[in-house]
């Protein structure tokens, strides 16, 4: 199901809304009155050129930053990143990072089971048999028991995504997940999250891979300067840009130099 | 030759009594050190302080002074006697707590930011993050420093000696004092260096080899 | 209850002055004098010979490995068994840079290991000598690494300063001492003996910082503030 924003005719309630929103670092603003909604089931492509604050604004959604004004809305809880219930807000979304963020110290199948067992107080058990089930879904059964040292970089991201699906997330954020691979792995990812839109999961992804943009997405963001530029179907922002710095940066990166 | 085998056995029980007080001086520093360490890591500015003169404090403060202090004024505030043990004790984890503060810092400080956040990105709170996440982590980096840490504590202990604690090197007085004569003089001084050496250099090697297996996990 | 007054003290201050002066004489020489014999000792360890090399290590792992007390006995005690006898004073000096040679060698080799090879190799490329290549290429280079560390050691030497009135120096921990067993007033006296360790700590740690701001534009490396 996809809902083009302003064209479909029943509107449900949008499981993300982002109202005016506004971030800074002490002096410096990095992005400034951002609006948008995200309906469930939705896949939002974010793109945009480095540093405007994309994953600036990820972080804003699970809290791991505030912000200085206006208001982000997930399923009718408003995120405050210094409110005590931002914890079961966390439980509802998962996050993925450019750089994994494994724990070094766990097993693939421990870093997939921790958060069930202690943040759900799930038994071992069922956290086990849950955690197969998402090592299958990532097509890593075989490597359950390696620790993220011994598991190459495309490997390291799937089972970061179990780890975040295990929680049963309502909301799927992605930072760049494929920027830190190998070309050859970064494939496997990219078919992974594809498997997840087909699913129906709603997520969030910043990436500058254009074509799972363009295959997967149903709406495409694009961010510059601090603000959003251009909000719209991936194919309309990729083949005919109204804006003039959207269609700069379309041609910078799929035609690089 | 000989004085060595008549007081071996003394020799013995001194080196048992020394790394028996650096051993409880440590655990008492690591103690203090984690709390004081934690208080370096604090978002609080003034806590941050607070802990970082304390420190810094002790780190400024040459041991045999700590020792005096409470050896002998301790003694005047409390008015209970202290042992030499009991006071040595304290002057050692007192000086060492400094240095463990330092190494705790070190380790938290090492563990990437990321692996919070991913913590926490998963609905962990705070104290569960520190308890799964950090601390398991963030130990393996402290051990090798820690195992530095027992070493100078080691060596410090010698200075329990000057109180009249008889650890090791009061041990190796006494014998000299009892066996006059310049020859076993130098000799039994050699002895008590000697068994220093090859004790911290074994426990130092031990440190060494925790610190290249570390690197090699990760 | 204690009643805590400096005015014990004031009677004393004139031999407090000279303890002080003791203190910083001998750890600003065995300081100077370590330093020197630390560079030379991290070259004979980095040097190609094996056997050179070894005694290097030897020497770091003996010393460093032993406590100041005791090298300071063997020194004071042990040495007169060869018919060397030495003053207190020199005993004591010695052992202090003894020691702190050990920890300021493995300072420096550190420092010489990091400068990369290609520094070397250009230098000798514009044909400098062996002496100004050090001069003016690499030891510049090996001071600015080892800077922050360098000045942990000098503290570690005022430190170890404490240790010298075993050798019957009258150092500031002398003082504390002797004073504190004339008139009992044991607070007062480890309160001043106690401020001024921490006073010449920081004053190394400040001066640190704000040379090393000032020389290599490193930002500050030690103390709370
Ligand atoms: N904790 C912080 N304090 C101050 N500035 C910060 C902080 N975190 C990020 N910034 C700044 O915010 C801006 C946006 O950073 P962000 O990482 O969100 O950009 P991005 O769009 O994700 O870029 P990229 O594509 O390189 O990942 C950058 O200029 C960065 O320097
Ligand atoms: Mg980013």
């Amino acid at each position: 199901m996809s809902t083009e924003p302003g064209l479909s005719v029943i509107q449900t309630d949008p499981i993300l809304r982002v109202d005016s929103v506004t971030k800074s670092f002490g002096k410096k603003i990095i992005f400034n009155n951002i609006s948008f909604n995200v309906q469930a089931g939705q896949v939002v492509v974010i793109v945009g050129p480095s540093g405007t604050g994309k994953s600036t604004f990820l972080r804003c959604v699970n809290g791991l930053e505030d912000i200085q004004s206006g208001r982000i809305v997930f399923e009718g809880d408003i995120v405050n990143a210094h409110s005590k219930n931002i914890v079961s807000l966390r439980k509802r979304i998962g996050m993925i990072f450019q750089n994994f963020n494994l724990y070094p110290h766990l097993t693939a199948l421990e870093n997939v089971t921790l958060a069930p067992m202690k943040v759900l107080g799930e038994s071992r058990k069922l956290a086990d048999e849950r955690a197969m089930d998402m090592f299958r879904k990532v097509r890593l059964e075989h490597r359950a028991s390696a620790y993220p040292s011994q598991l190459s970089g495309g490997e390291q991201q799937r089972v970061a995504i179990a780890r975040a699906l295990a929680m049963n997330p309502s909301l799927m954020m992605f930072d760049e997940p494929t920027s830190a691979l190998d070309p050859e792995t970064v494939g496997d990812v990219l078919a992974i999250m594809e498997e997840l839109a087909r699913d129906g999961r709603t997520m969030l992804v910043v990436t500058h891979e254009m074509g799972f943009a363009d295959h997967v997405g149903d709406r495409m963001i694009f961010m510059d300067g601090g603000t959003i530029i251009e909000d719209g179907p991936p194919s309309e922002l990729l083949k005919n840009p109204k804006e003039k710095r959207t269609q700069q940066f379309v041609n910078s990166v799929l035609r690089p130099n | 030759m000989v004085i060595l085998i008549d007081y071996s056995f003394l020799l013995i029980r001194g080196l048992g009594i020394t790394l028996w007080i650096s051993w409880v001086a440590l655990l008492l520093a690591a103690l203090i050190g984690a709390l004081i360490g934690l208080g370096r890591t604090s978002k609080r500015w003034s806590i941050r302080f607070l802990t970082g003169v304390y420190a810094e404090f002790f780190r400024s403060i040459p041991v045999l002074v700590t020792l005096f202090f409470v050896y002998y004024g301790l003694t005047l505030l409390t008015g209970i006697n202290l042992s030499t043990f009991v006071a040595a004790t304290i002057a050692l984890a007192l000086e060492g707590s400094a240095m463990m503060s330092e190494v705790v810092r070190g380790g938290l400080q090492s563990i990437a930011k990321g692996q919070r956040e991913a913590a926490l990105s998963t609905g962990m709170k705070a104290w569960q993050v520190e308890l799964f996440i950090v601390w398991p982590q963030a130990i393996r980096v402290m051990i090798p420093p820690a195992v530095g840490v027992y070493v100078s504590t080691l060596k410090a202990s010698s200075l329990a000696s000057v109180i009249g604690y008889v650890e090791l090197t009061k041990t190796g007085l006494l014998i000299r004092e009892s066996v006059r004569g310049h020859s076993g003089s130098l000799l039994i001084l050699v002895v008590i260096a000697t068994i220093y050496v090859i004790i911290n250099f074994a426990i130092s090697r031990l440190g060494a080899m925790l610190e290249e297996r570390n690197n090699f996990v990760n | 209850m204690y009643n805590f007054n400096l005015f014990f003290i004031f009677p004393y201050l004139d031999s407090l002055q000279w303890a002080i002066w003791n203190t910083l004489q001998i750890s600003v020489t065995a300081t100077f004098l370590s330093i020197i014999f630390g560079v030379l000792m991290a070259l004979v360890r980095l040097s190609n010979y094996k056997y050179l090399r070894l005694c290097g290590v030897f020497y770091v792992e003996v010393v460093r490995n032993m406590p100041m007390v005791v090298l300071l006995y063997l020194i004071f005690f042990g040495l007169p068994s060869f018919g060397i006898v030495l003053s207190g004073y020199i005993s004591g000096l010695t052992a202090l840079t003894m020691n702190s040679t050990a920890f300021m060698t493995e300072i420096f080799r550190s420092g010489f290991m990091a400068v990369s090879k290609g520094q070397f190799e250009a230098a000798r490329a514009q044909g400098m000598t062996n002496t100004q290549l050090y001069r003016f290429i690499i030891l510049p280079q090996v001071f600015r690494i080892s800077y922050a560390s360098l000045g942990n050691q000098i503290i570690g030497v005022i430190m170890g300063s404490s240790i010298m009135m075993i050798a019957t120096i009258e150092e500031v921990t002398a003082w504390m001492f002797n004073t504190g067993s004339i008139n009992f007033r044991y607070f007062e006296v480890f309160f001043v003996g106690g401020l001024v360790y921490f006073v010449l700590c920081q004053t190394v740690n400040l001066v640190r910082n704000a040379l090393g701001k000032i020389i290599f534009k490193t930002a500050a490396a030690g103390g709370p503030w």
